[in-house]
C-alpha cells in the first residue's frame, strides 16, 4: 500500500470487573498504511493467552496488501513458544503451557479504493470476536455471528500449538465486501458484541451509543463509564471488553 | 435466573467432595477386576483437583476461583486432605494447587503433529490415597457438607451454589440419606440451592451412566436411592454437557453409575472454555 488510507480510529479496552489491567487478556492492534485491524480474546482456561492474543493482531496488522498470508500464524506460533519456554512453572502450569494458548480473532483489511472510488474490504474471524459494518445509520454485515443468542462458552478458537497436520483456520470464516466514504467498522470482542447484536434485534442502534461516547474528548472515559452502566444492568456481560471504531 | 452468577475471586464458588472410605471400598470396580473401589475413587478425586487447578491456572499463578474441601467418611467423617492442608475444611484451589502430598511423573500417548504418536511425560499430582475402612455413614457425611457449605455461603451469599459431589458404593449405614440430602439442597445463595451430585461405584460389571434423566433403567436400588438424591442438572450445564457430546435432557440429574464427575469440572463457567478433546 503506497500512502496510509484514509483513516480515523480508535481502540478501547476494559478489563473485566474484578480484573485488573495485568489481567486483561484480549488484544488489539490497527495499522493505517496496511488498512489492518485485529481484536482478539484470549482464552480464560489457557495459559499465555494474553501474550497469544496480542501476537495474533500484531502479526495480523503487519501483513501488507497483496502479500500471501496463508503463512502468517506459523512465526507467532514459534514466537509464542520460544517466548514461553523458558518461564519456569509449577506442575499446573507446565501442563497449561503444554496445551497451548487459545484466542477467538477478528481482522479486517481495507482495500485503497479504486478508479470508481469502490474501496474493497475482507475479513477473517474465527470465534466470536466480531465484525460490524455500518452505513448510513444501517447495520449492513455482521460477521462471524449474526444473533445474540449465537455466543457460546465454546466457541472456535485459534491455538498457538496447532494439533493437526497443516491446520489453518477453519473453513467459513472469511467474509468481503465494499467500503465507501463514511462507512464505520467496528470490531469487538464477545461481551460487547453479544451487547450489540443484541440491541441491534431489538431495533435499536448500538452503533450510535458507542459513536456518540467515542466522539467526546475523553472517549475512553466515556466509554469506560457506559460499559460499567451496562454490565450494572446486566446488558454486558462482564467480561474484557475491547472495540476498535474504524471511521472512513 | 438461577445457577447463573459470575465466579470470580470475589465471589467464588465451593466444590465438596464427599468420599466413601468403608471397607466394602475394597472389592474390585466395575469391569476392571483389578482395581479396587478405594483406587478408583482415589484416581477420580485425584483427576477432579487437578483438571480444577488446570482450569484456575494462568501464567501468572492459580485464580481461586473455587474452594475446595475432600471430606472421607468410613471410621469417621473428617477434612481427609494430607501433607500441609491435613485436617482443613474448604481451601482456595491456589493452596490445594501448591500443596499435593507428591507430584509423579506419567506418559501419555500424544499427535507428534506429523502424523505420528510419541510418548509424552507430564506431571500428575497426587493429594488422596485410598482408604477402605469402618462403615459407611453417608447421613453424618451429609450433614457434615450441609455444616461446611452453610458457612460458605454465609461468607459468599450471591455465590454460584456450592457443589457437593459424593463418591460412594451406595450403601449407608446410619440411615436413609435421602432425608440430610433434602436438607443440604435446601440449602441456598441467591443464586439456587446447593448442587448434590453423586457418583456410584458399582462391583458390578456394568457399563457406565451419565446423567440420566429417570431412574427406570439404573441397576440396582442403591443406584436409584442416588439418582433421586442427586439434584437436576441446572441448564447451563446442561448446555455445556450436551457441548461435551453427553445425552442429556432437561430431567437429567447430577448422577453417574461406574463413571466418574470430571466433566463436571468442564461443565462449570469461568469464561472462555477450550474444547474437551485438547486435553
Amino acid at each position: 500500500m503506497n500512502s496510509p488510507l484514509p483513516v480515523r480510529w480508535h481502540a478501547f479496552a476494559l478489563p473485566k470487573r474484578g480484573h485488573t489491567l495485568d489481567e486483561y487478556e484480549d488484544a488489539h492492534a490497527g495499522n493505517p498504511a496496511t488498512g489492518r485491524f485485529a481484536v482478539a480474546d484470549g482464552a480464560t482456561e489457557s495459559s499465555f493467552a494474553g501474550k497469544w492474543a496480542k501476537l495474533l493482531v500484531e502479526g495480523y496488522v503487519r501483513i501488507e496488501e497483496g502479500r500471501t498470508a496463508t503463512n502468517w500464524l506459523k512465526p507467532l506460533r514459534q514466537r509464542w513458544a520460544e517466548d514461553v519456554a523458558s518461564v519456569p512453572l509449577a506442575w499446573y502450569g507446565e501442563e497449561k503451557r503444554d496445551d497451548g494458548a487459545f484466542a477467538t480473532f477478528v481482522g479486517l483489511a481495507l482495500k485503497q479504493p479504486d478508479a470508481e472510488r469502490v474501496g474493497r474490504w475482507k475479513a477473517l474471524a474465527i470465534g466470536d470476536s466480531c465484525l460490524f459494518h455500518v452505513r448510513k445509520d444501517r447495520l449492513l454485515t455482521a460477521f462471524p455471528l449474526t444473533s445474540a443468542d449465537a455466543f457460546t462458552q465454546q466457541p472456535s478458537l485459534l491455538d498457538s500449538r496447532p494439533r493437526l497436520k497443516d491446520a489453518v483456520v477453519p473453513v467459513g470464516c472469511f467474509e468481503r465486501g465494499k467500503w465507501q466514504a463514511d462507512d464505520r467498522f467496528f470490531l469487538m470482542t464477545d461481551a460487547l458484541a453479544q451487547w450489540f447484536l443484541r440491541r441491534h434485534a431489538q431495533g435499536l442502534a448500538p452503533w450510535q451509543s458507542l459513536a456518540r461516547r467515542l466522539a467526546e474528548p475523553k472517549a475512553d472515559v466515556a466509554l469506560g463509564t457506559y460499559c460499567e452502566e451496562l454490565r450494572d444492568r446486566k446488558e454486558l456481560r462482564n467480561d474484557d471488553v475491547t472495540l476498535v471504531a474504524i471511521c472512513l | 435466573m438461577p445457577y447463573a452468577a459470575d465466579i470470580s475471586r470475589t465471589n467464588p464458588t465451593c466444590f465438596l467432595f464427599l468420599v466413601d472410605q468403608s471397607s466394602s471400598m475394597q472389592e474390585p470396580f466395575g469391569a476392571t477386576s483389578d482395581k479396587k473401589k478405594a483406587q478408583g475413587v482415589s484416581d477420580a478425586i485425584n483427576r477432579l483437583l487437578q483438571n480444577m487447578a488446570l482450569k484456575c491456572a494462568k501464567s501468572e499463578g492459580i485464580r481461586d476461583y473455587f474452594h475446595v474441601g475432600v471430606v472421607g467418611y468410613g471410621s469417621r467423617v473428617a477434612p481427609a486432605f494430607g501433607g500441609a492442608l491435613a485436617n482443613r475444611g474448604l481451601v482456595p484451589i491456589s493452596e490445594v494447587a501448591n500443596n499435593p502430598l507428591r507430584v509423579e511423573e506419567r506418559t501419555r500417548k500424544m499427535d507428534d503433529g506429523a502424523g505420528g504418536v510419541i510418548d509424552k511425560k507430564f506431571k500428575f499430582p497426587i493429594w488422596f490415597e485410598p482408604i477402605a475402612q469402618g462403615k459407611t455413614p453417608m447421613c453424618q457425611a451429609l450433614q457434615f457438607a450441609h455444616q461446611m457449605t452453610s458457612a460458605f455461603v454465609g461468607r459468599f451469599p450471591n455465590c454460584y451454589p456450592p457443589l457437593v459431589i459424593n463418591v460412594t458404593d451406595g450403601v449407608a449405614t446410619d440411615g436413609n440419606p435421602e432425608v440430610p440430602a433434602v436438607g443440604l439442597r435446601k440449602l441456598a445463595t441467591t443464586d439456587g440451592g446447593v448442587l448434590l451430585f453423586n457418583a456410584h461405584l458399582s462391583a458390578k460389571p456394568l457399563r457406565p451412566v451419565e446423567f440420566p434423566d429417570r431412574e427406570d433403567g439404573l441397576p440396582d436400588d442403591y443406584a436409584k436411592l442416588l439418582f433421586r438424591m442427586s439434584s437436576p442438572l441446572p441448564a447451563k450445564l446442561q448446555e455445556a454437557a450436551r457441548a461435551d457430546g453427553f445425552a442429556v435432557t432437561p430431567q437429567s440429574r447430577g448422577f453417574v453409575f461406574n463413571a466418574d464427575l470430571v466433566a463436571i469440572v468442564r461443565f462449570i463457567d469461568i469464561g472462555t472454555k477450550v474444547a474437551a478433546t485438547v486435553r
